[in-house]
């Protein structure tokens, strides 16, 4: 009975550290990826593109390089929104990619503003997301880039 | 002796890397960063706060683990503490992904002007449930093994 219970007790404590570990591996691997991918990639969320004449209409192009620097595969998510004065939103596009570790990709979104809505243009909202680990675990940025006219170029 | 110098040692290291690294690290940082700036990194990220309840939270888990290592294996008070420091453990992960606010559950919101960063980790909290769950059955079992073999040792 010593021998069965000792046996027993050196299999949870075996399995206690193997969880742990095993936990916090996935914890600092999933954390690491997240922390360097989203703050590399945040940086370019400015750069927008204005192309296109106020007579026939403009057309805001926001292109990025999304890479990943850490251990596991990301997925990115971009959704841009032009919005009005009054808050509407006038054209909006979402593009999103998967990225394996170590590797990059281009990612852009673009939104065409009609002619008629331009001069109610007033900014722009941006959602940026960075997810790891089967998409389970992730950070997010909402930023809302706003003033008189069009947001800034490059 | 050696049991007192084993319950020392284990409180000690509590004391050590949650009440005295903490403390250390925050006023490292209050002099690292400008004073004018810290009122505004303060409003977001609450460090003052942090340090404190990591301390306090570094107390109770050195008085647990004091007490554990003082009794036998088949003593209730060895499987109490066990159990809360457990709990403790815990509560410190909840606090620190919250930021300061362990009511977050894993989902915190920081504003910066314009920008809002949100960090979901709420899978990170399933997984140190999973871990919370495993030190309780863990510390059952053998208290269980070490109640049983000294009550046939009597």
């Amino acid at each position: 009975m010593a021998g069965k219970s000792k046996g027993i007790l050196r299999l949870l404590t075996v399995v206690s550290i193997v969880a742990t570990l095993g936990v916090y591996a996935v914890i600092v691997a999933s954390s690491y990826t997240m922390a360097t991918s989203f703050a590399q990639n945040a940086m370019g969320l400015t750069a927008f593109q204005v192309s296109g004449d106020p007579s026939t209409g403009i057309t805001l192009t926001l292109p990025i390089t999304v890479r990943n620097p850490g251990l596991l595969e990301i997925s990115i998510t971009l959704d841009v929104k032009v919005l009005s004065v009054g808050g509407e939103v006038i054209a909006e596009d979402i593009n999103s990619k998967r990225i394996p570790p170590g590797s990059s990709h281009a990612l852009s979104v673009s939104l065409f503003v009609p002619p008629d809505k331009v001069e109610d243009l007033a900014g722009v909202r941006i959602f940026f997301e960075c997810r790891t680990l089967f998409d389970l675990v992730g950070i997010s940025l909402s930023a809302e880039v706003g003033g008189e006219g069009p947001p800034p170029g490059p | 002796m050696r049991k007192i110098i084993k319950a020392v040692l284990s409180a000690a290291l509590y004391i050590t890397i949650l009440v005295v690294v903490p403390n250390v690290g925050l006023q490292f940082l209050s002099q690292s960063i400008p004073a004018e700036m810290l009122p505004y990194i303060e409003e977001m990220i609450p460090f003052h706060g942090i340090v404190m309840s990591i301390s306090v939270i570094g107390v109770v888990l050195a008085i647990l683990s004091f007490s554990s290592n003082m009794v036998e294996d088949w003593s209730p008070i060895k499987l109490l503490s066990s159990i809360a420091s457990a709990f403790v453990s815990f509560y410190l992960f909840l606090l620190l992904l919250g930021l300061g606010d362990p009511s977050r559950m894993g989902i915190t919101q920081l504003s910066v002007e314009i920008a809002t960063i949100i960090w979901d980790f709420r899978f990170f909290i399933i997984l140190e449930l999973l871990l919370l769950g495993i030190s309780i059955f863990s510390a059952i079992i053998k208290f269980y093994f070490a109640r049983k073999e000294h009550l046939a040792g009597r």
